[in-house]
């Protein structure tokens, strides 16, 4: 699982990097969405090598439909 | 049709019109009619275009009368969604941001719509571009659910899903990323079909999450949907995303009844996934018996939680919403709502690695759902949790909240469809889903359609469009 907390270093850095300007009361409450976040990036990850592929675009092909 | 008459389906008013029993003015005036008497209270429209429409219903009545009906959308009040480019009429998204944008182009779907002769009545309230709400802080109010004006319409297709139950329209464009399509329509009884991915045309249209978004009928049945998906469907050179598929008649095998179809439930989503309210899980069952009833094979079919397809869609959506929205995110960040400040801020915690492995899970999801389809024509489960929600009760930080039945056919990009499945104890509809194999609409429909037409939801409408 990722982590589930965050220090206000790191919130501030990831902001910065992202060129977010946030009120103190916004950085506050976003640091309690971190757990959901978490949650989902852990999801998302499955014991898969590195040969899984990566489908960089959804494009459904004729012979879907058969 | 008179402001205080039935409203005609689109396929009604199609025929009628095609036969010269019907005015597109006298249908036109009637929709601006409701429009002038229920817009106060439900907030659909963003812009109403009421010269335009009545100058186009005149020339769509006059060329009818002259050489008959382009197609079955001539003459027929329609609305988009305002993320939809429209030239020469402003297009906001209902953000601060674009207030004064006039695009020069129509967007694709806009364009097929006035090449089959629809009558534009105007754009139609979305969350701010097609995210998050319902908001308060935006250059105008969020719409209202014409079966209780308290009450939520979902989003972020909220204005079509409005106008549309209110008879302001007798259908219009959605757009899908996470279930903006199929929400509306659940929660405000209509039906709405969010297409395998690439068949509508995305160009011209702002976009919530690239490879996520979908462009859609919503109406009030689903063969209304049929008609209108033939004039937006097939390839388009200026979506990069188009998809090189023919486009059949939709409406080919609607009325052909269900004898032989498999249909898988998904179960575990509305059951134990995501727990739905009585209503709605009494009205998946007796779907389930009707399409027995009508010679279906019904079975259960199982699927990754539906917890995984959100946290696939949602991360995808977050990343790809960030990246679109970047520089007005750096520069002009307080003009945003809060609402869609906050899905913004999101943006800064998902690194390019969560992004890859979302979109590798994303391909192992589409892969489990083609093998559990093999041997089924379509899959259903719930459209929505329940009956809508006040406007007041809905969660500030909704991804999070729960799950939702619709971001699965997001993920997998296949067709979708939401029509009404009853009604719950407050009187306001409950929705049943139904999904297909890509490009498989027309069976989509047709199992949709049978539905509607076997049960007696669709004789009613909101009370205050009567």
């Amino acid at each position: 699982m990722p982590p589930t907390t965050i220090g206000d270093e790191t919130l501030a850095h990831l902001l910065a990097e992202a060129g977010l300007s946030l009120t103190d009361a916004q950085r506050q409450e976003l640091k309690t969405v971190v757990q959901g976040l978490a949650a989902m990036k852990a999801r998302v990850r499955q014991p898969r090598g590195p040969l899984a592929e990566l489908a960089h675009g959804f494009a459904p092909k004729p012979e879907d439909a058969a | 049709m008179s402001a205080d008459g039935n409203i005609p389906t689109l396929a009604e008013a199609a025929r009628l019109i095609a036969a010269r029993q019907l005015s597109p003015v006298e249908l036109t005036q009637a929709c601006l009619d409701r429009v002038h008497r229920l817009e106060e209270r439900l907030n659909a429209f963003v812009l109403l275009t009421e010269e335009r429409a009545i100058a186009e219903a005149k020339a769509g009545e006059a060329e009818i009368m002259r050489s008959g009906p382009r197609s079955p959308l001539h003459g027929i009040p329609i609305g988009l969604k305002d993320i939809v480019e429209t030239a020469g009429l402003r297009t906001t998204c209902q953000s601060a941001i674009l207030q004064d944008h006039v695009p020069t182009e129509d967007a694709t779907c806009a364009a097929r719509l006035a090449a089959a002769g629809s009558v534009l009545m105007g754009k139609l309230t979305t969350h701010e571009f097609a995210d998050g709400g319902p908001s308060f802080d935006l250059p105008q109010p969020p719409a209202r659910n014409p079966w209780n004006t308290d009450h939520f319409t979902a989003g972020s297709s909220s204005g079509t899903g409005a106008a549309v139950a209110a008879g302001m329209i007798l259908c219009g464009i959605g757009t899908d990323t996470g279930g903006s399509i199929r929400g509306p329509a659940a929660l405000c009884g209509i039906a709405g079909l969010k297409p395998t991915y690439g068949l509508v045309s995305r160009a011209g249209v702002f976009p919530a999450a690239f490879s996520l978004d979908h462009i859609g009928p919503m109406a009030w049945t689903a063969e209304d949907c049929a008609l209108m998906l033939q004039a937006l469907a097939g390839p388009d050179p200026r979506d990069p995303a188009s998809a090189q598929h023919p486009v059949p008649d939709y409406t080919a095998a609607l009325g052909q009844g269900l004898r032989g179809m498999r249909i898988g439930v998904i179960r575990h989503f509305h059951e134990t996934d995501l727990k739905v309210a009585p209503a709605t899980q009494k009205g998946i069952d007796d779907a389930v018996a009707t399409f027995r009833d009508l010679g279906a094979m019904v079975r259960d079919v199982t699927l990754s939680p539906l917890a995984d397809w959100h946290a696939c869609g949602s991360l995808i959506s977050i990343t790809e919403r960030a990246a679109a929205y970047e520089e007005w995110a750096r520069t002009r960040f307080a003009d945003f709502s809060e609402r869609v400040q906050r899905r913004l801020m999101l943006g800064a915690f998902v690194s390019g690695v969560d992004y890859v492995q979302a979109v590798r899970r994303r391909r192992e999801l589409c892969a489990e759902l083609a093998a559990a389809m093999a041997d089924l024509d379509v899959v259903i489960t719930a459209g929505a949790p329940g009956e809508a929600p006040t406007l007041e009760d809905v969660p500030r930080w909704d991804l999070f909240a729960a799950p939702n039945f619709t971001m699965p056919f997001n993920v997998a990009g296949t067709p979708a469809i939401a029509v009404c499945s009853g009604f719950g104890p407050a009187g306001l509809p409950v929705s049943l889903q139904i999904a297909g194999k890509p490009f498989q609409e027309a069976v989509v429909l047709r199992v949709a359609d049978a539905f509607e037409k076997a049960t007696g939801f669709r004789a009613m409408r909101p009370p205050m469009a009567a």
